[in-house]
């Protein structure tokens, strides 16, 4: 294999990696779901046109962290329609404490799908329906006979339940070495 | 400290009903608390597993079974996991009506990613700079475009074409011309006609669909590909070897088939195809006095001049050879020697001159490495070189530059760059741009200022009668692309015509930094 396609195989396993990681990341001070996925964009191909530069691959999840932040200012400055953003030193602060729990944050969303398995299958299905791409509340609320205050309601404490165990899966494995991630 | 309400008001920010109330006393007890700014972080990564997880986890499963055993981050574990979301969609059916989940299979990993394009118009809309591609199906009503697939695969699309894109290893191709190449980590890399599947075993394919008759017609390139079946068995129907090429419609296998072997798209058709589509674009303005695409003609000495406004002549090609430029089929010339050169003319006298030019520096090899000089030494000559690291400059002789900087980084050797000299005497500055950004400024001293570059070597420097004359300039590289407007192009316009003229997608505008001090100019 070439050198350019080593590196790209190398990119992709990584960006394959961590892309959960970069995506909660982003969404952590992007209130939109599609302004985060259109940063997210920005920050693939920004590293994929860098990874050369990136000497040492296992800083990979640190370096997309810094370029997010980056992109994620420039996206701010130039395109930003929400009213509900956090200032740019809250910003800076969340994205940088962020970064220092990588390992954390990975072995979160990992455990997520084993929190899921745990729910009953209507409330399983429910969570899935409402964050299936081209769902909104409205819509969903109406096949379901609920106002959208009520679904809003069941979805938040389907979402906290999630969160009590996936946190006491991570507080769980604290013996647990650190995932072996490329 | 936190409390309840204040994972509420996480949460209801996330789900986007937020009032600028909460919002309000949100961001202040964010700002206040690590506690809380890591329960945000908690939440977010929650918000956007599920987001992730509800789109398509057969995708999800079938990538990382194919991809590895165990190198990323989720495993084996998402079989149960999704045979248990399966069933538990199934048995709430009843009870909640299925829900339009959007294209087929869409999951939102990466399955693979636009490496170039040209011209490509997507039945779907596209946003700007969107490089990703997700499982699905896709319409390219025109133009091409290159695919690159997480395993390594490369998929060439030239429209108008139809394909669904199922996961990394398999395309459907409903209908269409398509080439792939299929690196080891992708073998088994599949394209799925209407009756037929054909799986490359390494390297190399061309694959035309018919969709009105579904008759499918294939060349191997390189390598072997294998002939299978459209049902769910796959049997294996054929091998096809490099050279060789195989027909199938209505059931009926054709051996070596009437192929049309050079029609099939490559990814070096595409920057070229988008350097050729701004061609007629580019000679409508009216500035441009000439313009040089670096084409052989029927006299192989001649460099032609395709604007040839305000009496700027056809080139000489004196020494410097034919070569292969920014992409296979276009062409370049190859400055080698210490005299090699081409001479065109440039009559007039200007207020304001841009010259662009595409070029491959292979060395350095003298003090000065010529672009662009105006033959002689007399006043309003044109000059445009760079010195031994790379660093271009250059400005009109005669005219003083009390104020001239490097700002930028030099020319690197073996990488294309578009370097432009800008001069502008109303404004009195000359600035030159590689790659779209400044690399070298300088302000024009008081007194009469005219460009009058006349007689012109590219690549080279007749510098007859000048102090220090003696020394050689010639360059020695590749040049593709030379254009000459009689204004001052602006930075954006100077982008826009990198970005046009870039060599790939991948290719970056950004070069090295000097890694010695700058020295004064």
């Amino acid at each position: 294999m070439t050198d350019s396609a080593h590196s790209h195989e190398r990119f992709i396993t990584l960006l394959t990696a961590y892309e959960g990681v970069i995506r909660a990341s982003i969404r952590s001070v992007i209130q939109r779901p599609e302004d985060a996925a259109e940063i997210m964009q920005a920050v693939s191909l920004t590293m994929w046109r860098k990874f050369d530069s990136l000497t040492d691959s296992t800083g990979f999840a640190k370096w997309a962290c810094v370029i997010a932040r980056y992109e994620i200012l420039k996206f701010k400055r130039e395109k930003a329609r929400d009213r509900f953003q956090f200032n740019d030193t809250l910003m800076a602060v969340i994205l940088e404490e962020g970064a220092q729990e990588i390992p954390a944050r990975t072995r979160r969303m990992a455990h997520l799908e084993a929190c899921l398995e745990k729910l009953p299958e209507s409330r399983r299905a429910l969570v899935l329906q409402a964050y299936a791409q081209g769902c909104t509340m409205k819509v969903l609320a109406e096949r379901m006979g609920k106002s959208q205050d009520g679904l809003y309601q069941l979805l938040r404490r389907i979402r906290e339940e999630l969160r009590q165990c996936v946190e006491f899966q991570l507080s769980s494995e604290d013996t647990m070495p650190e995932t072996n991630l490329p | 400290m936190k409390d309840d309400a204040d994972l509420i008001r996480l949460d209801q920010w996330l789900s986007g009903c937020i009032s600028e109330k909460d919002f309000a006393l949100l961001e202040k007890k964010l700002s206040e608390s690590p506690e809380l700014r890591s329960q945000l972080r908690s939440m977010a990564d929650l918000d956007e597993g599920l987001r992730e997880m509800a789109l398509n986890p057969e995708v999800i499963l079938t990538e990382s079974r194919r991809l590895d055993g165990n190198s990323t981050a989720r495993g084996s574990s998402w079989l149960p996991w999704a045979i248990a979301v399966a069933a538990a969609l199934v048995a709430v059916a009843a009870w909640l009506p299925p829900l339009n989940l959007g294209r087929f299979g869409e999951g939102r990993y990466v399955t693979a990613m636009l490496v170039d394009e040209a011209g490509a118009v997507f039945a779907q809309p596209r946003r700007p700079g969107e490089v990703r591609f997700e499982p699905g199906n896709y319409e390219l009503r025109s133009g091409m475009v290159h695919l690159r697939f997480v395993n390594g695969a490369d998929l060439v699309v030239e429209g108008p074409a139809q394909f669904t894109i199922r996961n990394a290893f398999r395309t459907d191709l409903a209908a269409g011309r398509v080439r792939a190449i299929v690196p080891p980590t992708a073998h088994g890399f599949t394209v799925v006609t209407r009756e037929v599947a054909y799986e490359d075993v390494g390297t190399e394919f061309g694959l035309s669909m018919n969709g009105e008759t579904g008759e499918s017609l294939m060349h191997v390139f390189d390598g072997q590909v294998n002939l299978r079946s459209g049902d769910a068995l796959g049997s294996l129907l054929r091998s096809v070897f490099g050279g060789d090429s195989v027909g199938y419609r209505d059931g009926k296998m054709e051996d070596s088939p009437e192929v049309k072997v050079g029609a099939f798209p490559s990814p070096e058709d595409i920057g070229h195809q988008r350097w050729i589509s701004l061609r007629k674009e580019r000679l409508k303005d009216p500035s441009l006095i000439a313009w040089f695409p670096f084409e052989r003609g029927a006299n192989a000495s001649v460099l032609v001049n395709e604007a040839r406004r305000h009496g700027t002549t056809d080139g000489r090609i004196a020494g410097a050879r034919w070569a292969t430029g920014r992409w296979p089929g276009k062409e370049a010339l190859w400055f080698e020697r210490e005299n090699d050169f081409s001479e065109i003319e440039i009559p007039g006298e200007y207020s304001e001159l841009t010259v662009g030019v595409w070029l491959k520096v292979e060395r350095f090899e003298h003090e000065m490495n010529a672009i662009l000089n105006s033959n002689g030494s007399d006043l309003g000559d044109f000059h445009f070189q760079m010195n031994r690291l790379g660093l271009p400059r250059g400005g009109l002789l005669g005219v003083a530059r009390p104020v001239q900087r490097w700002v930028g980084n030099p020319v690197p050797t073996g990488k294309w760059v578009y370097v432009v000299s800008v001069i502008s005497a109303p404004h009195r500055k000359h600035v030159i741009y590689v790659n779209g950004q400044v690399v070298m400024e300088s302000e024009l001293g008081s007194g009469d200022v005219s460009i009058r570059p006349g007689h012109c070597r590219l690549g080279n420097w007749l510098g007859e009668g000048y102090p220090g004359t003696s020394a050689s300039r010639g360059l020695c590289g590749l040049v593709d692309e030379l254009s000459i407007w009689n204004r001052a192009l602006s930075a954006g316009e100077i982008v826009t015509l990198t970005e046009g003229g870039r060599p790939s997608l991948l290719w970056s505008r950004e070069n090295p930094p000097l890694k010695v001090p700058m020295p004064k100019p």
